[in-house]
């Protein structure tokens, strides 16, 4: 289990790291403050757009330092949408080519789509690796038994295969 | 009228501060210790209250290059009003230490 959360770490931290060096998180946060724009009211949406794209822009430090003031003011939005009693809407015509994703955005949604589906793999990976004896025990004994290893098998490749017999417990009425 | 909660007293304090600057959000952010998804809705608030006005920077964007930011300063009415919020707070911090209203 411990290798499976140093991986996931390892990932995020590569991730993190590829992200800045690729330019990855400045569009995702540009991506992020559109569709955050797109809850308010339209008299509303141009304007905040634009002072949150600046205002991005001035944000100092590492570029997932943008992120997470997209994610700060998406919140805000929301707040600032419910006050203003508007609803998601679908922006209209003359609004779509503005608002419409641009390449370096659609690159950064497929960046980070990339990394959750890698550690979905992780995460999979630990379900299968680290407790296949639960999940199967859980599934095939009865209360009261319980697992007893049979016998280590060593394979070629050094790794150990511990196999497991079930064994009833005595006073079980299991046959 | 906007409810004068702990943030918004914070981001009136920031502004009051430097009273006639223009201020942009992430510097009053800074300043008041919030988030820019506190500071911008309380902002929306006290300017739709008419105690916030705010422009766009005059700049020529192409040789700055940067976008032009909002910059945001307090009114008459919005000064008048910190400086009551401010005073209150203050009066209310005294009342809290007890013995120092009694020297």
């Amino acid at each position: 289990m411990i290798d499976v959360v140093v991986s996931a770490a390892v990932t995020v931290v590569l991730a993190w790291v590829l992200g800045e060096v690729l330019h990855v998180f400045e569009p995702l946060a540009a991506a992020l403050i559109r569709s955050a724009t797109q809850l308010l009211p339209s008299e509303k949406a141009a304007r905040y757009r634009a002072e949150w794209l600046a205002e991005m822009e001035a944000v100092t430090g590492p570029d997932i330092v943008k992120v997470r003031f997209a994610l700060s003011v998406t919140r805000g939005a929301g707040v600032m949408a419910y006050e203003a009693r508007s609803t998601f809407r679908v922006p209209r015509r003359r609004h779509r080519k503005a608002l419409a994703p641009q390449r370096e955005e659609l690159f950064a949604a497929g960046f980070v789509l990339f990394v959750i589906a890698m550690l979905l793999l992780l995460n999979e990976r630990a379900r299968r690796e680290g407790r296949p004896h639960v999940v199967f025990g859980s599934r095939a004994m009865g209360p009261g038994a319980k697992w007893q290893p049979d016998a280590v098998i060593e394979s070629p490749g050094g790794r150990s295969v511990i196999e497991f017999k079930t064994v009833a417990r005595p006073d079980s009425d299991r046959p | 009228m906007p409810r004068i909660t702990r943030e918004t007293e914070r981001v009136l304090a920031a502004l009051f501060r430097e009273l006639g600057d223009w201020r942009y959000g992430l510097e009053l952010a800074k300043e008041a210790g919030l988030r820019s998804g506190t500071l911008y809705p309380i902002l929306a608030r006290l300017e739709d209250a008419g105690w916030v006005e705010s422009e766009w920077e005059r700049i020529n964007e192409s040789a700055a290059g940067r976008r032009a930011r909002r910059y945001y300063r307090l009114t008459g009415e919005g000064e008048r009003v910190s400086r009551e919020a401010l005073k209150q707070t203050e009066a209310q911090l005294a009342s809290l230490r007890p013995g120092w209203g009694n020297a």
